[in-house]
């Protein structure tokens, strides 16, 4: 009974409260608000790194909700659209398969291209007045589609002509930046890409490298638009500067050997410029030292990238004060440590197009809703200067002459004028060399088309410039439907 | 329709838990009169009565939605007949196709069946509350139904079946709960000596060795006579009582080093099972109880080294502590293997944001143990990040006034009980709902009250029985410690003229 007495009616004794309860209390709420905070950290701070990881698998299905838009060429044919398959699935279809594969990309298994880049646009509801009706009659809302500048006709041309080769061909409008025609080769088909993953990934050409934009080049006789641009902005009597071309030019302990040794005498920079003289190019570049180089390299923005949709590799030029002569002549022929993508060079093109001024290049023309409504036109957009318009000028005059009696004289002789710079890269001792052409058409006296060829070890092969031949002639002269 | 409405219910579902966790506060840090407390819990049980009904539309509209959907597609001809009976056979099949022709497509027996069923339990059990049960606080119940049906509509958006059979267990621990309710009205029970509890807590804890039933790589599971269940789940009840017993005894240095001894093997035993978060829980048990016991302070500074050093041994010898420690470091070095469970988990919480993608919304498919450890992830996605809060804030309420009522009660093994079980259910939260979130290495344990599982359930409805029994205890004795007081004494309010008295709200009031 004592027992039980204890236990009941009448506490004998209050046990002490120590502070020990409150702190066991206050253990539990500082957790509790640790939780609150970091749940809040997760959803304000690590939100946007959590869900871009490549393998959150979320975004996938979303889809489910949305059907995924079309992507469109610049005159409606499409790109990419979802279709129903027989058994009532959803199937992403691309008609033009591997010819615009690096363009319009791939979704399903990972993402990449615009199926990647403007997933966002494609899988919103055109308006919110479709999301509504969706929402209410519980059906699919078709998700918008872009409408990208690419010709597909000139796109698909290119891509059968360089069958066989492996190498990138960009053509873009300098006066807008619309991109006109990105092509890489080799290719891949998007639609049956995940069933044929293993032996693409496997493959050692590397099919799923996007060249036009992130393969990196030596750049090749391609560079001395730059050389000539830091004549014209640092040697005083850039005209009146020549040398005597013996076919070869001993710089140090090494010797810089022009095209096949090829002696083209005594000639100024017009002339060295149009028949691509390394050794007059080596000399000059010793001369002006590797500074000026550099400066030059840097004036026209090379190495950096201009705000392009699809991902860019970043081009370089790896000079410095403490190298040898010989190293500051091999960049200033275009060989030495300097890389560049073709989009680089294409830009570089387009600025001295557009006298001086590039516009910030773009693939997609506007966003349509369900209907084809245009919600969204992309405008035109000055990327920024690159160089004075007497420069662009200079440089102008030089790239005509390439192409009237140079290295290019094959592209004169058109309706259409083109300026150019041809290139030769070399690689290594047994491998043949990276074949380049960039340059640009004047029609009727206004600039056209700006347009950049490489062709990967292939000098010996159909090369930069007839293929370049070929394209403006298709360009020009195709029959309009 | 159905998007529209699980979209718009999404703010609705948020507000309701707002208000919810706003008033239990409220009453908490204001403790207001017991009328208006009396008004405030009325208020809750209304809000948990729209929040179900409120899911109960919800999944009625995914069904109606489902049925439609699979009769278009079979006039499609896009799914067959076969099909769609495939795995159904002989009387089933006829039972389906004959309730199917009386019967709109959508309502199915099992559907209608189980929300009646789960329904009926819920009002079944506060009427019950109300009547036989007075004397309990309303506050800790309020709790535990919204958490319940939180974790309801949550499972059976997540897999019908599973929450079916949630309704079952929910059955099963409303009668066990009105048992231990019942039970522990005998005083007899708080005169149990401490070795009884400490053979239970010892014999439940070897019985994976004796009868043991392999479940997902862990061994803290039991197959007795056809039943599985995980005896370390009731361990916990039993391993609190014999710590709340011991630490009333005098002989302070004796008892701590009994407790510790118990501790340590206990320890020993739950590692071997990798039954890691269920160690964890009563590491923090034991540590706390003991400083709450000695009221020393290099106890909690000690506990602190302690695990320092054992983890930093644990992370050495034992292979499986070593990964759970390496994931959390870096889940993303191996998203596809070691890492993939809490990835999935925070690509889900990102997800949903601070307001959720609404219910059926999300897309929780990929994260594994998703009804049962990882269901808080679930929670996030779908009811979104405040109402994950709320929830938090909702447990640490129910925390709080479980240490309320253990501090003014006046009986050393109670108070100690009541302190142990409150303990007891906060650290597992935080084990939980911290690991889920990556905030420390995720170890399994189940969000008490939400989380699918039979075991968890009815130890956690046992520990709300025995609080419960508790505040009613408590709340006897008071009264009856009044009367004795005014015996003797002359009534003075009766003399004068009656006046209504408003006692202040003492948690422990009946309502």
């Amino acid at each position: 009974m004592s027992s039980s007495r204890s236990n009941s009616a009448i506490p004998s004794k209050r046990p002490e409260n120590r502070a020990t309860f409150q702190v066991i209390q206050w253990i539990f709420i500082v957790l509790s608000f640790c939780l609150i905070l970091w749940l809040g950290k997760i959803l304000i701070v690590d939100r946007e790194t959590i869900s871009a990881n490549e393998y959150n698998p979320i975004g996938g299905e979303r889809e489910a909700d949305i059907i995924r838009g079309s992507i469109l060429a610049s005159n409606g044919s499409r790109l990419a659209y979802t279709d129903l398959s027989e058994d009532g699935s959803e199937v992403r279809r691309y008609p033009y398969g591997a010819a615009c594969a690096h363009v319009v990309g791939y979704t399903g298994g990972g993402q990449a291209g615009l199926e990647d880049e403007a997933s966002e646009i494609l899988l919103s509801p055109s308006t919110l007045m479709s999301q509504l009706q969706s929402w209410a009659s519980d059906e699919k809302v078709q998700g918008c589609s872009v409408q990208t500048t690419l010709d597909i006709d000139l796109q698909n041309y290119i891509y059968d002509q360089l069958d066989g080769y492996r190498g990138a061909v960009i053509v873009s409008e300098p006066s807008t930046g619309r991109v006109l025609a990105m092509v890489s080769n080799p290719s891949f088909d998007p639609e049956t890409l995940f069933d044929n993953w293993e032996s693409i990934i496997a493959n050692e050409e590397s099919p799923l490298y996007a060249r036009a934009t992130m393969g990196l080049y030596p750049p090749g006789s391609v560079f001395k638009i730059i050389t000539a641009l830091a004549m014209y902005r640092n040697l005083p009597d850039y005209n009146g500067y020549s040398y005597d071309c013996h076919g070869e030019l001993q710089v140090d302990d090494q010797v810089i050997e022009c095209n096949d040794h090829t002696e083209h005498g005594y000639m100024e920079l017009p002339d060295a410029f149009a028949y691509s003289c390394n050794g007059f190019f080596g000399k000059a570049g010793v001369e002006m030292g590797s500074r000026v180089l550099r400066q030059t390299a840097q004036y026209v923005k090379l190495g950096e990238t201009f705000n392009f949709i699809l991902p860019e590799s970043e081009s370089y030029m790896n000079l410095s004060e403490s190298d040898v002569d010989s190293m500051v002549a091999q960049t200033a022929m275009g060989q030495g440590e300097t890389l560049v993508t073709p989009m680089s060079i294409n830009q570089l093109t387009c600025a001295i197009a557009n006298q001086g001024s590039l516009y910030t290049p773009y693939l997609v023309e506007a966003v349509l809703d369900a209907r084809g409504n245009v919600l969204e036109q992309t405008q035109p957009a000055l990327w920024g200067s690159v160089m004075s318009e007497s420069e662009a000028a200079f440089l102008q005059e030089l790239m005509r002459g390439v192409t009237r009696y140079g290295t290019a004289s094959r592209l004169s002789g058109y309706d259409y004028e083109v300026f150019g710079k041809t290139g030769t890269a070399q690689v290594n001792e047994d491998q043949d060399s990276h074949s380049w052409f960039t340059g640009f058409t004047r029609m009727d006296g206004k600039t056209d088309i700006a347009i950049t060829v490489l062709l990967e070890n292939g000098a010996s092969g159909i090369g930069a410039v007839p293929l370049t031949d070929d394209i403006l002639w298709y360009y020009y002269n195709r029959s309009v439907d | 329709m159905f998007q529209m409405t699980a979209l718009v219910a999404k703010y609705i579902f948020l507000a309701l838990m707002m208000l919810f966790t706003g008033m239990g506060f409220y009453m908490y840090l204001k403790k207001p009169n017991s009328i208006v407390c009396r008004e405030l819990f009325s208020y809750q049980t209304a809000i948990i009565v729209i929040f179900n009904i409120l899911s109960f539309v919800i999944i009625i509209l995914k069904e109606v939605h489902t049925a439609q959907t699979m009769e278009t597609a079979l006039e499609a001809g896009i799914i067959t007949e076969n099909a769609q009976m495939a795995g159904i056979k002989g009387i089933m099949l006829r039972f389906q196709q004959l309730t199917e022709k009386i019967l709109p497509s959508w309502l199915r027996f099992s559907v209608v069946f189980t929300l009646l069923l789960y329904a009926g339990e819920m009002v079944f059990m506060y009427i019950l509350l109300l009547t036989l049960h007075r004397h309990t606080n309303r506050l800790l119940w309020n709790c535990v139904f919204m958490l319940v049906s939180v974790g309801f509509v949550m499972l059976w958006r997540l897999d019908q079946t599973t929450a079916r059979y949630q309704v079952y267990w929910l059955a099963l621990c409303f009668i066990v709960i009105n048992v231990v309710m019942l039970f522990f009205r005998g005083r007899w029970i708080w005169n149990i000596p401490v070795w009884l509890f400490l053979v239970a807590s010892v014999g439940l804890i070897v019985l994976p060795f004796v009868f043991p039933y392999e479940m997902n790589g862990s061994l803290n599971w039991v197959d007795l006579f056809g039943f599985t269940f995980q005896p370390s789940e009731f361990v916990k009840i039993m391993f609190a009582f014999f710590l709340a017993v011991l630490y009333t005894k005098n002989r302070k240095l004796y008892s701590v080093m009994v407790a510790g001894a118990v501790t340590a093997f206990m320890a020993l035993v739950l590692l071997i099972q990798r039954d890691l978060g269920t160690l964890l829980i009563f590491g923090i048990l034991a540590w706390l109880m003991t400083y709450d016991y000695t009221g020393k302070h290099y106890v909690l500074w000690g506990g602190v080294f302690l695990v320092a050093i054992a983890g930093f041994f644990a992370y050495r010898l034992f292979d499986h502590v070593q990964v759970r420690f390496d994931i959390w470091i870096d889940p993303w070095a191996d998203v596809s293997g070691q890492g993939y469970q809490i990835a999935q988990s925070l690509f889900a919480i990102t997800d949903g944001g601070f307001f959720g993608r609404g219910l059926y919304q999300g897309a929780p498919g990929y994260i594994p143990a998703r009804t049962t450890d990882m269901i808080f992830a679930v929670i996030v996605e779908e009811f979104g990040g405040v109402f994950a809060i709320c929830l938090i804030l909702t447990y640490l309420l129910m925390f709080l006034f479980v240490m309320e009522t253990g501090r003014r009660e006046r009986n050393q093994f109670r108070r100690n009980l009541l302190v142990a079980f409150g303990i007891l259910f906060m650290s597992q939260t935080f084990i939980i709902v911290g690991g889920v979130i990556k905030l420390i290495p995720l170890t399994g344990v189940t969000l008490p009250f939400i989380s699918y599982g039979g075991s968890s359930l009815l130890s956690n409805f046992i520990t709300i029985g025995i609080i419960e029994a508790v505040i009613r205890l408590y709340r006897i004795d008071r009264e009856e410690a009044r009367k004795h007081a005014r015996e003797g004494q002359i009534p003075q309010q009766i003399q004068g003229k009656q006046r209504i008295v408003l006692q202040p709200f003492e948690f422990g009031d009946p309502f």
